[in-house]
């Protein structure tokens, strides 16, 4: 019963077909529309967002495939290493002296360093 | 318009002659205003998405592929953009007025009578008011615009399963609708 109404009810609903009175004028208005400074504009912002969040992504995919990469850890341990090598250095240079003895070596020390940096800037602006 | 007319008439569209493109649009216009209107039951809302259809598809010529047929890729653009609005639409009750239409639309085949827009828009409205925008999308393409179910999944994207059940839920929630009008 219901599907006998169902049926009938949509076959009805087919055969009305909307009034479209100012066909003319819609066809004009797209036609005047096509290169209309507004859609040119609005296409270009959307191309505009899309290479700005393409080129973003990629930037954010090449920051993670660089951050996990395993050469990435071996440098970054690399560099820890070296570091606690000067550590090492620093504090067997200068435990085991007494305090006079400790400044006076500790300023030689920053001297050298001064020299060997002021050759590096050096070395850099060549 | 066959299709080998219409790819020679894209052609000249991809080069910028937008003369060959009154040709399309002539053509094509009526059949995505009754989509839009059954679609959107609302004349002005349903010109706006003729005038969005026909802007869309000139500035994406470039992406149009000469094996799909103009009107399933006009559908496409037309129904995305239907479902867009429909998806900020509230959904309006019917007035008692349109009911009686409903239940005397519903009850005598073949009526020859031509309602006037507002009216056909109401009467749709009544109907599917309840459904989904993806629903109501099916419903209109498969029941209204007799479209094959291989259309339909060109047109929205969705597999044959998604376009059954979604016909399905359609046809269940409009059933019960006029099983409740006899109940009135």
């Amino acid at each position: 019963m219901n599907k006998e109404k169902f049926e009938i009810v949509t076959d009805n609903l087919r055969k009305q077909h909307p009034d479209l009175m100012d066909e003319k004028a819609i066809t004009e208005r797209i036609m005047l529309n096509l290169h209309s400074p507004r859609t040119d504009n609005r296409q270009r912002i959307i191309y505009l967002i899309r290479t700005v969040t393409a080129v973003a992504s990629i930037l954010l995919m090449v920051l993670y495939v660089v951050q996990t990469a395993p050469w990435n850890e071996n440098l970054v341990s690399e560099n820890r290493n070296s570091e606690k090598v000067l550590q090492k250095e620093f504090y067997s240079r200068f435990s085991g002296l007494n305090s006079k003895t400790t400044v006076k070596l500790y300023r030689e020390y920053l001297s050298e360093n001064i020299l060997k940096n002021n050759k590096l800037k050096a070395l850099k602006n060549q | 318009m066959d299709q080998t007319g219409i790819i020679n008439i894209v052609n000249q569209c991809r080069k910028g002659d937008s003369s060959s493109y009154r040709l399309i649009v002539e053509e094509y216009q009526y059949m995505i205003y009754q989509l839009a209107f059954r679609m959107l039951c609302n004349e002005d809302e349903a010109k706006d998405i003729v005038q969005e259809t026909f802007i869309r598809a000139w500035q994406n010529f470039s992406k149009y592929r000469p094996e799909i047929r103009m009107s399933t890729w006009l559908y496409t653009i037309a129904t995305n953009g239907c479902i867009d609005r429909l998806r900020h639409k509230r959904n309006e009750n019917t007035d008692t007025d349109m009911q009686e239409q409903l239940k005397y639309f519903a009850s005598n085949e073949n009526i020859e009578q031509h309602l006037i827009n507002s009216e056909q828009a109401q009467l749709v409205m009544a109907l599917t008011c309840q459904l989904t925008p993806k629903q109501k999308a099916v419903f209109t393409l498969h029941y209204l615009e007799e479209l094959s179910t291989e259309e339909i999944q060109k047109i929205t994207g969705l597999s044959a399963e998604k376009i059954k059940s979604n016909l399905y839920l359609a046809r269940k929630s409009i059933r019960q609708k006029l099983e409740l009008l006899d109940h009135e």
